[in-house]
């Protein structure tokens, strides 16, 4: 395996990563806010096993990321993450079943294409 | 338990405080990005990895990166459970605006014409997405209705 590719597998497994940590946050905030009164989210944070794996999600993110980076140039490796929106994107609708209609996806465009003139340049 | 938004002046409560937070994690990411850069550029190129990540931990700025970053933990909770992810998530996109600028006024980095285009599209695209409804499904209404459902009558 090509050392680029070898990197990309690491941005993908990362990126894959820091959508699950998200969708593990979602959970545990709209947890945490269901059981907890006007101080919602912070009442019942640390014994909430969503949070605690999201928090695990976000540390092998992190150094999946940086294994990454060794391997890759950041105008490869930061257009790449922006695969975390679409990840997001794809989690939230069919697993939280938010509604991400025409005009999220039309704004997730924009982003993704900004993020990759940004790695360009 | 959480309430199913319903009327216009709670939508509206909830619009503010979302917003609010959502700004507050545009600000702390870029206070934690750009003072993490600044911390890393304190520390001379010249010694090993090792030791460059010891002396970073020493700096005041490191600390400020750090403390932050917890505290942004906190904010980011509040938005999720006022908000859908695929509508939050997003526009933390905006942050990448506020750092370049914050690299620019900080750092003297050059921004290219090309990284300016890229920045006015994901301008863009945080505002389209911000025109949509904020909140479009709640995770724990509907488990509410399960249990006290398989509670039944006593």
């Amino acid at each position: 395996m090509s050392l680029r590719v070898m990197g990309l597998t690491f941005v993908a497994t990362a990126v894959l990563f820091e959508a699950v940590g998200q969708l593990a946050f979602k959970y545990g905030a709209e947890r945490a806010h269901a059981e907890g009164s006007k101080w919602g989210p912070f009442r019942h944070l640390w014994r909430n096993r969503s949070v605690a794996l999201g928090i695990i999600c976000f540390v092998a993110q992190a150094v999946l990321w940086t294994m990454a980076l060794r391997l890759l140039d950041v105008s490869i490796a930061f257009p790449a993450s922006s695969l975390c929106f679409v990840f997001v994107a794809l989690l939230s609708k069919f697993w939280l079943q938010e509604q991400v209609g025409f005009e999220r996806w039309i704004g997730l465009g924009f982003i993704l294409s900004g993020v990759v003139l940004m790695g360009l340049s | 338990m959480m309430q199913p938004i319903t009327s216009k002046s709670t939508l509206l409560h909830h619009r503010k405080i979302i917003w609010f937070a959502l700004a507050m994690t545009i600000a702390m990411d870029s206070i934690v990005q750009l003072s993490w850069k600044f911390a890393v550029e304190q520390v001379p190129d010249t010694i090993g990895l090792w030791q460059s990540f010891l002396s970073i931990l020493h700096e005041p700025s490191f600390h400020v990166a750090l403390f932050v970053f917890f505290l942004q933990f906190f904010n980011w909770m509040i938005v999720l459970a006022h908000a859908d992810l695929s509508y939050a998530q997003p526009i933390t996109a905006l942050s990448y605006v506020t750092v370049s600028g914050g690299s620019v006024a900080l750092f003297h980095e050059y921004l290219s014409p090309l990284r300016v285009a890229g920045l006015l599209l994901i301008l863009i695209g945080v505002w389209i997405i911000s025109r949509t409804n904020l909140r479009t499904a709640g995770l724990f209404p509907a488990r509410c209705r399960e249990q006290s459902q398989s509670e039944g009558p006593r």
